[in-house]
């Protein structure tokens, strides 16, 4: 009982310090931000913005049709699709451009190739050849400006290099052998991209099946997903330093201290403010990845029907040391790479304030420990594959521990030292 | 004397100094960064021009193409250029469709940078440069790089110092003793004042250090400085096109670059200005640098959702962070930003938003007088 009434009395203190930042007029101010930032950066399209949505689309098709990987013989039913597709497209093609004298895809893509590289194009000789230099001319700007983007043939056109794409990822996987592709990514000039010896066992294990990931085939949205993840941790990283920077300081800018800090216990209330800070760097969290959540998963482009696709059945170089679904990479990505890292930041703004006697010596002392935070863990988390299976879990946990450690160090010393923050 | 003490509270403050030095420290990280390579191709070829000698790096072939390069960027880029017919392709093919109205406006703009373009052509200024930007892109390396950057980071002095400066008496808390009569309130017009000062001061002295450095580290920038903004051989990459400089008025680089820092310093003083508008409604000096960065974040999004064929693009963007954001093309037409490219956009902008702070100055200061200090 008596263990009870001090949790309440600590979560009423907890919730008294969090409350001094969910007022109206902030919350209208994060929402104006969090509307702005949406306008601009929000899209949580993944794989619709380039290509009429083909990406997704076909995805969607092929794993209702086979499931969440791929084997020989369904990639083989999709070799066959799309050459069914090949021969609809020359079709439209004459429809279109038959006039002109191109009378199938091959032409089409003869005449671009020819008309936008010059010389540098391996179709150059065989296009100066059927249609004359002057007439290459006219055809390529028929062919490249004659169709507007919403055309039912540049849709069309789309999808057939989606359809290609997909092709080249069948034969690689095909064709593969990982001992000669390890040696070969071994000579690459940036250090920083040459796998580790390690990874040679994790791509066997990755691509032992002999299958790919339906995800896989046709476009990466989890590679696609970390462009609009970062945008919006960006936003999330911002509203939990915007929140974290004044805390502090306004005990100093306040009348309080005086009173409040002239006694030990008094200033344990540092203690209970770093809690409620890390709080409402979790709600905050918590608040809008649920709404990018919300957004990614559903309606007519959402990700819903790919969630339970193994993202690294087929993958060599990028493949991930530990196998998990789409859903489970999206949410290691919202923990371990938003919040957790969000987590730190607001700690770091936290012990900065520490020693600022005003709001504007705060928000400046917050702009390089911002940029600090976000490299750290941006060099932390870069390509796992080109590291040791280890170094990511235990950099990041010494990370959390150093961190830790010098907040408990700094709060007890300001705790201990005479009144005056 | 209200002024002075007010200037003095800010020439006092260590963040201003501690700000102004971090500035100056990464414009010069940048200025480095950026010349390391280049310095070494720039040098050779002021060797060959000076000597006739080509450097023994097989890389710098530009020396070895320096005299062709030379002899065709004229034909290449403005014997047969028709601005016009350049415009409209560009607009079919990347630009959304504007309002008639805009597409009026745009159109006439155009027709005073074709008469620019054939007065280039006529008065020799077309073959009037020194370095093929193309290789060395002077141009965007000092006005899409650094002078950017300096934008930006002045802007955030200038909103610090503004916002300290307003908040000052509250931080102190002597506000109620200086607000209770008419003339402690007047104070605020000698903060606004003392804060614009302070602004342009700090520009004053993070531009001249950058550029100072960017000449010293640029090898011969005398024949940079001297050659023509809008020449033949100048021309670069913009994105996606690439064409000729075309500036509303002849200009050296020399000439270019000074416009550019005054006009730099009156962004930082309409920044200040803006902040010192937005003070009288904020609760402290942090709520009013979030208010002045968040008004500049709408400004930015406001064109950039809305679609082209909006009626009040001009307006949307006659904006300080259009302004900014569009530096590498003040002083001339930019054919990927038709609303912005007319004569006098950019200091128009800058002049425009002091006129709407000083304004929207009038009926906060009668609300500010009379309101209760607590």
């Amino acid at each position: 009982m008596t263990v009870f009434v001090k949790w309440r009395k600590e979560w009423k203190i907890l919730a008294g310090e969090m409350r001094r930042y969910l007022r109206p007029a902030l919350l209208i101010i994060i929402a104006a931000f969090g509307v702005l930032w949406y306008s601009l950066y929000g899209d949580v399209k993944v794989g619709q913005r380039h290509d009429h949505g083909w990406c997704y689309k076909l995805t969607v098709q092929y794993k209702e049709r086979f499931g969440k990987t791929l084997d020989r013989s369904e990639r083989d039913a999709i070799r066959q699709d799309y050459a069914e597709f090949r021969q609809e497209l020359d079709c439209v093609v004459e429809k279109y451009l038959g006039e002109y004298g191109i009378h199938s895809q091959r032409d089409y893509e003869m005449v671009c190739e020819a008309g936008l590289m010059g010389t540098d194009s391996e179709y150059y000789e065989e296009a100066v050849r059927k249609y004359g230099l002057d007439d290459l001319v006219k055809l390529y700007e028929k062919c490249a400006f004659g169709f507007p983007y919403n055309h039912p043939f540049r849709s069309l056109e789309d999808k057939e290099q989606v359809y290609k794409g997909a092709m080249i990822t069948f034969d690689f996987l095909e064709n593969l052998d990982v001992d000669k592709y390890y040696e070969q990514e071994r000579q690459y000039e940036d250090w920083r991209y040459r796998p580790v010896p390690e990874s040679v066992p994790r791509m066997k294990e990755c691509t032992a099946s002999g299958e790919l990931s339906t995800m896989r085939a046709f476009y990466m949205p989890d590679v696609e997903i970390g462009e609009t993840f970062g945008r919006w941790m960006m936003f999330v990283w911002i509203v939990c330093a915007a929140l974290a920077v004044p805390f502090l300081t306004r005990n100093r800018v306040s009348c309080v201290q005086g009173q409040q800090f002239a006694s030990k216990i008094g200033k344990a209330i540092l203690f209970r403010q770093l809690g409620a800070v890390l709080l409402l760097a979790v709600l905050v969290n918590v608040i809008i990845w649920s709404v990018f959540c919300g957004l990614l998963f559903n309606g007519s482009y959402g990700l819903a029907p790919l969630l339970d696709c193994p993202i690294d059945v087929g993958r060599t170089w990028d493949a991930h040391w530990y196998d998990m679904t789409f859903l489970q990479y999206i949410l290691r990505m919202i923990v371990i790479n938003s919040m957790i890292p969000s987590m730190v930041l607001t700690c770091a703004l936290f012990l900065t304030t520490c020693f600022c006697k005003n709001y504007l010596t705060a928000a400046a002392a917050a702009i390089p420990t911002y940029w600090l935070i976000d490299q750290w863990f941006s060099i932390l988390d870069f390509y796992p594959m080109f590291r040791p299976r280890l170094a990511f879990p235990l950099l990041f946990s010494a990370t959390l521990l150093v961190v830790s450690v010098a907040t408990a160090l700094i709060l007890q010393w300001i705790r201990k030292r005479d009144y005056v923050i | 004397m209200f002024f002075r003490n007010e200037i003095r509270k800010v020439l006092r403050f260590p963040l201003f100094w501690v700000m102004i030095a971090c500035c100056a420290g990464l414009n010069l990280f940048v200025i480095t960064d950026g010349m390391s390579y280049e310095r070494i191709g720039i040098q050779a070829v002021n060797e060959y021009v000076r000597t006739g000698n080509v450097p023994s790096y097989d890389e710098y072939n530009v020396c070895v193409n320096y005299d062709e390069v030379k002899e065709s960027a004229y034909d290449q880029y403005y014997k047969d250029f028709d601005i016009m017919a350049f415009k409209a392709d560009i607009e079919k093919m990347f630009v959304t469709p504007h309002s008639a109205v805009a597409q009026k406006i745009i159109d006439r703009n155009y027709q005073k940078a074709e008469a620019r373009v054939d007065e280039i052509r006529q008065d020799g200024e077309a073959y009037d440069c020194y370095y093929p930007g193309v290789t060395f892109s002077l141009h965007e390396m000092l006005y899409d790089n650094l002078f950017l950057l300096m934008l930006f980071e002045l802007a955030l002095i200038a909103c610090f110092m503004t916002a300290y400066l307003m908040k000052y008496e509250e931080f102190y808390d002597t506000h109620q003793n200086v607000y209770a009569t008419k003339i402690g309130r007047s104070i605020v017009f000698s903060k606004a004042a003392a804060s614009a000062v302070a602004s342009a001061l700090a520009a004053f002295i993070v531009i001249t250090v950058s550029v100072i450095c960017f000449l010293i580290v640029l090898p011969q920038s005398w024949n940079f400085l001297q050659s023509s903004v809008s020449a033949a051989m100048a021309t670069e990459r913009r994105g996606m096109v690439q064409y000729p400089f075309i500036t509303w008025e002849r200009m050296s680089q020399l000439r270019y670059l000074l416009r550019v820092c005054a006009v730099t310093v009156g962004y930082t003083v309409t920044a200040s200005l803006v902040t010192f508008v937005l003070s009288f409604i904020s609760k402290n000096a942090y709520i009013n640098a979030v208010l002045t960065a968040m008004l500049y974040f709408a400004l930015y999004v406001a064109a950039a959702v809305l679609p082209g064929s909006n009626p009040f693009g001009f307006v949307l963007q006659f904006t300080p962070t259009w302004g900014m954001l569009n530096v590498p093309n003040w002083f001339m037409e930019y054919v990927l930003n038709p609303y912005m490219s007319y004569p006098g956009y950019e200091t128009w902008v800058c002049l425009g938003w002091q006129i709407l702070a000083a304004a929207a100055t009038l009926p906060l200061w009668r609300y500010f007088r009379r309101k209760g200090i607590n």
